[in-house]
């Protein structure tokens, strides 16, 4: 089912990840929220680093700053303190303008309510991020057909959100955050509102693109099992990084194994 | 006013007050037994504050036109009111000549009476409880030089009257108050009013010539008395406010200077009472003295009422107008409604979704919804009642600044016009709101929890199909009353309605929606957008009056908005590749065609709005513009170029050698004629064997004006083939007339019912068979039947029945008024060769003006209420623009979420902006374009239609005045979106998406 085109030629991650490049690397992060009455601390001097195509799963409670980190990271949202770079970037030294032609180019996300524009059709909804990038109309709609075949929505591409199923829904947010290319994925509880059989087939997806172009993957999730798919679990309580494992055996293991061209059967 | 359309204003104020009682009796009720619902809707108006204040914006503008429409009135009628008592103060009746006791105070510049009749009148009120004086009054118009101080008046009105009677009309009195005893004064001394004083510069001693019939007499001025009518103040209407001004002298010293002896102009009646409470005696008064005077060749004219009433009728057809100019903005109101509530609706769906699933009934949610309403209502009708108040004063300035300096309105503000206004605006909310929320209510549980749309059921074919039969019962029914009456109305109003229903019906026999709604669309444009002829040859002849100006717009509204609505595709993918174009801007241009392209109802109703207040300026302004073009066309003064008005009592005789004669400077000079009238204010007039007589003011021409004018006719009698046969009839045939083309009227047009109409003729005739009409000559009654040879061109300025002198001079007994007309070789002269007249004709108290400079300053008037309508609409136009406000901050907190998805994949801020800006520009420029297209092409079509614009005149469209206008409310509207949209742009992208 999965084919990846046209997907640019990474190399393929080596699976203890101690010798790649660095895609992120946050140093001293401190994020507070002020509001009004009170100061919340979300995020207390986070050190986090994060290696090319690797998949880094940020786990822990509710509230304990997991969407936070993401946002910083990404540069969705700034930093009170510390530093955060993307490869090689000072996130604090680009404008709003910088940070968002960057998000245009180097990054995709996906979100656990999907954000898709309901008023947009699938294929719409995917070839937007091609568009602000000035990719060509033509192109733009080309790749983007492209992209919604690739997880299987090709006959659902003139589909609003609202006619799709929530499994349907989730592909099309990875056609849109797979379509031009980037650099890192940023995916903050992909599978939070999907049955587990839906779960697991997004999940698998997401790990397939991980180990087969060497996509970079930040995943926030509360589920034990996503976590144990990916290569490192960051694991975070009351804005601190308390713990980082790396489960090399087990469902990531098995997971490489089954999501190598050959055992996808493309 | 008391009345507004014929309905007493008080049974309409208490109407209302009990619908409103109705309203707030139905909220307190909810708010008793289910008081969680009212806390529920209201605590939504203070949640978004500045959406809240667009919403009262937009609900407060119909109450604010409303009231400012009765203000308007309230305070035209209270200020004319009070003109009228200042202007005839005591005078509440006048005995002037007239046939069978029939008279206006105009026929007082037209025959004397003898003064027999005073001991009449004075024994027919001797011991009367009714009226408290008698005044015997003889008037001349004259010109009058100040020796003193070397100026001159060529038009005052010399009055002599009993100066021992004068006490129960007010007396003469000075500035200070002190009486000035006309009795008293010398034989060579006359009184002078405050105007004469101002006009000549006069004061006490100073040395008058008062030049009568070519002979100077000298006269002192003894005292300078207040402006009043006892004091020589006439004015040649009721609510004219430009008098002459006046001098007063004992009646016999006057009767003796003009050779008039035991001669009156009139005897004036003081009722008795103050001046405003002996008007109540007026029917009785009258009723006395018709009855002694029966047979005398005199009639009553009861002028202080008469006066009154004029105001009152004034008054309520300006509220009249500015009501119905209103409409348009009111159902542009309605449609902000309905907007608001279906977007609050749309936000709120999972709610009430959730609500229906706990076990709300649907009527708890419409108690919700009207609970809401009713706090944006009561507020916003409080703020448009008052506010109202504040733009009629603005309408009214402007009014002033337009009308010249004689014209001052004095505010009025009545508690039952604000009463009305309130409870309109409030109950007309109230029942908008109902309907919309009864429509919202109807939800699925399930969709709506989901948030997904509603699923189609077959019980709503059954609907469709039951809503069709009855729009073309209904639609059959208009069109069927409209043809059996011959109203354009009811049948073409019909013809839109059975559309709608035939279109419901085919829905209902599966039929696509888009197809046979364009069709539907189209159809209406084409009923109410063909020309007049076609739509004769197509459905007959139609009577039609201003209530289709109304009908038309929301017809065409309405057909446009579904023709778009139903072909957003089409349109947006204009848009589209317009963007492509820069492709910059193709994500923002992607997503802001999405939204107007997803919810088309949405777009369709905002259109509408702007489509109908735009059409509503645009048709009455071109139409104003063109009428307006009449007036100043070169055409408009057949040939002449200056026009020059003398006075009877100083006869010329030939202009020509008097002018040469007193040695003016009339090189240049091509062709002069003469125009005269028996009576300047009305003649009567009547078409051959009926019996009322009507008003219409007669003119008589001398040959050499019949010669010298270019005049055109645009309708001709049979027998009359060519223009000149008719020059050549005036010329040699007797009792042979032409009349102006505004004279083909229904009767109950423009002159009112006292107005002459020729109701047998159609504008649309070329050629028609000579109309026999009466003249009644004004001393012996007899009628005189002329006949109707032409209708003058309507491009020239003339007015009325005109003939040859000839024929004048043997029904009238003399002229009032004399006009003398010069055609000029340079007619950029004219303004030379006027004073260059008046200078050599001074004492001859001739007034000369260039033609064209009247002409220009005629148009002040229209430009005037051009501004007054213009501003009108534009007000009108705040409800668009509100509308477009409220859609821009709904738009932001709705897709709060999306703005930071969209930020997330990369939007940058003025990206997310754009699209904003460009989804409200789309909406508001359709509706722009739309409506200006519509009213364009509709006031074309107005104009060219029989009997409005003649013949041969350009069609010209005011794009700048329309142009500033349209620009100036997009970019309010833009403005109004750019605010949200900005701050759309500012949201952090985080923030955004953690919003729920």
């Amino acid at each position: 089912m999965l084919r990846l085109n046209g997907y640019r030629n990474v190399p393929v991650p080596q699976t203890d990840g101690h010798d790649r490049g660095l895609m992120i690397a946050a140093r001293d992060v401190i994020k507070t929220y002020d509001t009004g009455t009170t100061t919340v601390p979300a995020l207390r001097r986070v050190d986090f680093a994060v290696g090319q195509g690797e998949m880094v799963a940020v786990m822990g409670p509710s509230g304990c700053g997991k969407t936070t980190l993401l946002n910083c990271l990404s540069g969705l949202d700034t930093i009170d303190g510390g530093q955060v770079c993307l490869e090689g970037r000072d996130l604090a030294g680009l404008s709003d303008r910088q940070r968002t032609a960057m998000r245009a180019q180097r990054m995709g996300f996906m979100f656990q309510v999907y954000n898709l524009l309901p008023v947009l059709s699938a294929v719409e909804n995917v070839e937007l991020p091609l568009l602000v990038a000035g990719v060509r109309p033509k192109v733009a709609r080309a790749r983007a057909l492209s992209a919604l075949e690739q997880v299987g929505l090709a006959r659902w591409a003139g589909h609003r959100p609202a006619q799709l199923s929530g499994g349907q829904r989730q592909r099309v947010t990875i056609a849109r955050a797979l379509v031009n290319e980037p650099a890192i994925v940023w995916a903050d509880e992909p599978t939070g509102a999907l049955d587990s059989t839906t779960a697991a087939e997004i999940l698998g997806l997401l790990r397939a693109l991980n180990i087969q172009v060497g996509l970079t993957l930040v995943v926030v999730t509360h589920d034990p099992g996503v976590g144990a798919l990916c290569d490192r679990i960051v694991r975070m309580q009351d804005g601190s990084i308390v713990g980082d494992d790396r489960p090399a055996t087990g469902k990531a293991a098995d997971a490489r194994r089954s999501a190598h061209p050959m055992a996808m059967g493309a | 006013m008391d009345e507004i359309f014929g309905i007493p204003m008080t049974g309409i104020m208490l109407v209302l007050v009990v619908l409103l009682v109705i309203c707030l009796v139905s909220l307190g009720w909810v708010a008793w037994r289910r008081p969680v619902i009212v806390r529920m809707g209201m605590r939504n108006i203070p949640r978004r504050p500045a959406q809240s204040a667009s919403i009262i914006l937009g609900l407060m503008l119909s109450t604010l036109l409303i009231s400012a429409a009765l203000n308007s009135g309230d305070t035209i009628q209270h200020s004319a009111t009070l003109h009228v008592y200042h202007l005839f103060g005591h005078f509440d009746e006048v005995i002037v000549h007239g046939q069978d006791g029939t008279a206006q105070a105009g026929d007082a510049l037209t025959a004397t009476v003898d003064d027999d009749l005073l001991t009449l009148v004075d024994s027919a009120v001797a011991g009367s409880q009714n009226v408290d004086g008698i005044l015997p009054v003889l008037d001349v118009v004259v010109p009058v030089l100040n020796v003193t101080r070397n100026l001159s008046e060529a038009k005052v009105m010399l009055s002599g009257v009993d100066g021992t009677r004068v006490t129960a009309f007010g007396g003469l009195r000075d500035n200070d108050g002190n009486v000035i005893d006309l009795a008293g004064i010398a034989v060579d001394q006359v009184v002078v009013n405050q105007r004469t004083a101002d006009a000549l510069g006069a004061v006490t001693g100073d040395v008058l010539t008062v030049y009568y019939d070519n002979a100077p007499t000298s006269l002192t001025v003894a005292a300078v008395a207040v402006e009043s009518m006892v004091s020589g103040a006439r004015y040649p209407g009721y609510l004219e406010t430009a008098a002459l001004p006046g001098i007063v002298m004992p009646l016999d010293r006057l009767q003796a200077l003009t050779r008039q002896p035991g001669r009156l102009s009139l005897i004036a009646v003081s009722n008795r009472g103050g001046v405003t409470d002996g008007v109540e005696a007026t029917d009785a008064v009258v009723a006395t003295l018709e009855t002694a005077l029966a047979g005398q060749s005199v009639g009553v004219a009861p002028i202080k009422r008469d006066g009154l009433a004029e105001a009152e009728r004034m008054a309520q057809g300006m509220t009249g107008v500015f009501l119905v100019l209103s409409l348009f903005s009111v159902a542009a109101g309605v449609l902000l409604v309905i907007l608001i509530f279906t977007m609050l609706a749309a936000e709120r769906r999972p709610e009430m979704g959730m609500a229906r699933a706990l076990g709300a009934q649907r009527r708890h949610l419409i108690e919700q919804f009207m609970a809401e309403g009713a706090g944006y209502a009561l507020l916003a009708s409080l703020v448009g009642a008052i506010l109202g108040v504040v733009l009629s004063t603005g309408i009214l300035r402007i009014f002033e600044s337009v009308s010249g300096d004689e014209v001052a309105f004095e505010q009025r503000v009545r508690p039952q016009s604000l009463i009305i206004a309130y409870c309109l605006g409030v109950v007309l909310t109230f029942l908008t709101m109902l309907v919309a929320s009864w429509v919202v209510s109807r939800l699925n549980v399930v969709a709506a929890i989901r948030d997904i749309p509603d699923v189609t059921v077959r019980g709503r074919k059954k609907r469709t199909l039951a809503w069709g039969a009855l729009l073309l019962l209904a639609g059959g029914a208009l069109i069927s009353i409209g043809a059996s009456i011959g109203q354009a109305f009811p049948f073409f109003v019909g013809m839109s309605v059975v559309s709608f229903g035939l279109a419901l019906v085919l829905r209902f026999a599966g039929f696509a929606g888009r197809g046979v709604y364009t069709a539907v669309g189209l159809w209406i444009l084409f009923v109410w957008l063909m020309p007049e002829a076609v739509s004769r040859r197509l459905f007959g002849e139609y009577e039609s009056g201003f209530e289709m100006f109304f009908g038309a717009g929301i017809s065409l509204v309405v057909a446009a908005a579904v023709l778009v609505v139903n072909n957003l595709d089409v349109l947006l993918a204009g848009v589209s590749r317009t963007g492509s174009v820069f492709r910059g801007w193709l994500p923002g241009v992607r997503t802001a065609i999405a939204y107007p392209r997803i919810a088309p109802g949405r777009t369709g109703l905002t259109m509408a709005m702007f489509s109908l207040i735009v059409f509503a300026l645009v048709m009455m302004t071109t139409m104003m513009t063109n009428f307006a073009a009449l007036s100043v066309g070169d055409e408009a003064s057949a040939g002449w170029h200056v026009r020059v008005d003398a006075s009877t009592s100083n006869p010329i005789g030939n202009v020509e050698t008097a002018l040469r004669d007193r040695g003016a400077d009339m090189r240049g000079v091509r062709a002069t004629g003469t125009m005269t009238t028996p009576n300047p204010v009305a003649s009567h007039v009547r078409m051959a064997n009926t019996d009322p007589w009507k008003n219409q003011v007669v003119y008589g021409l001398d040959d050499a004006f019949i010669h010298g004018s270019t005049l055109t006719f645009q309708q001709r009698a049979v027998g009359y083939q060519s223009d000149a046969a008719v020059i050549q009839a005036l010329l040699t045939e007797p009792d042979v007339v032409v009349s102006d083309s505004f004279s083909i009227q229904d009767e109950d047009y423009g002159g009112g019912e006292e107005g002459f109409a020729l109701t047998t003729i159609d504008s649309g005739d070329t050629v028609f068979d000579p109309i026999w009409i009466e003249l009644e000559d004004p001393v012996t009654g007899i009628p005189r039947p002329v006949k109707i040879i032409a209708i003058i061109d309507g491009r020239i300025n003339f007015w009325g029945l005109y003939t040859s002198q000839r024929t004048v001079d043997d029904i009238y007994p003399k002229p009032a008024a004399v006009s003398y007309y010069l055609n000029l070789e340079d007619a950029g002269n004219a303004r030379h060769i006027a004073r260059e007249v008046e200078s050599a004709l001074l004492t001859n108290g001739v007034q000369a003006a260039s033609i064209r400079d009247a002409q220009i300053e005629d148009q002040r008037w229209y430009t005037g209420t051009l501004m007054i309508m213009g501003s009108f609409f534009a007000l009108g136009l705040v409800v668009g623009v509100a509308a477009v406000g409220v859609i821009a901050f709904r738009a932001v907190v709705e897709r709060r979420q999306q703005i930071g998805m969209l930020r997330a994949l990369g939007f940058q801020r003025s990206l997310v902006s754009l699209s904003l800006l460009i989804e409200a520009a789309f909406v508001v420029i359709l509706g722009v374009v739309v409506g200006t297209i519509l009213g364009v092409v509709t006031a074309y079509n107005v104009f060219r239609s029989e009997g409005v614009g003649p013949d041969g005149v350009d069609f010209t469209v005011p794009w700048t005045f329309i142009g500033a206008v349209l620009a100036v409310t997009t970019g309010a509207a833009l403005l109004m979106t750019w605010v949200p949209a900005a701050q759309a742009g500012r949201i952090p992208p985080a923030e955004a998406l953690r919003f729920e």
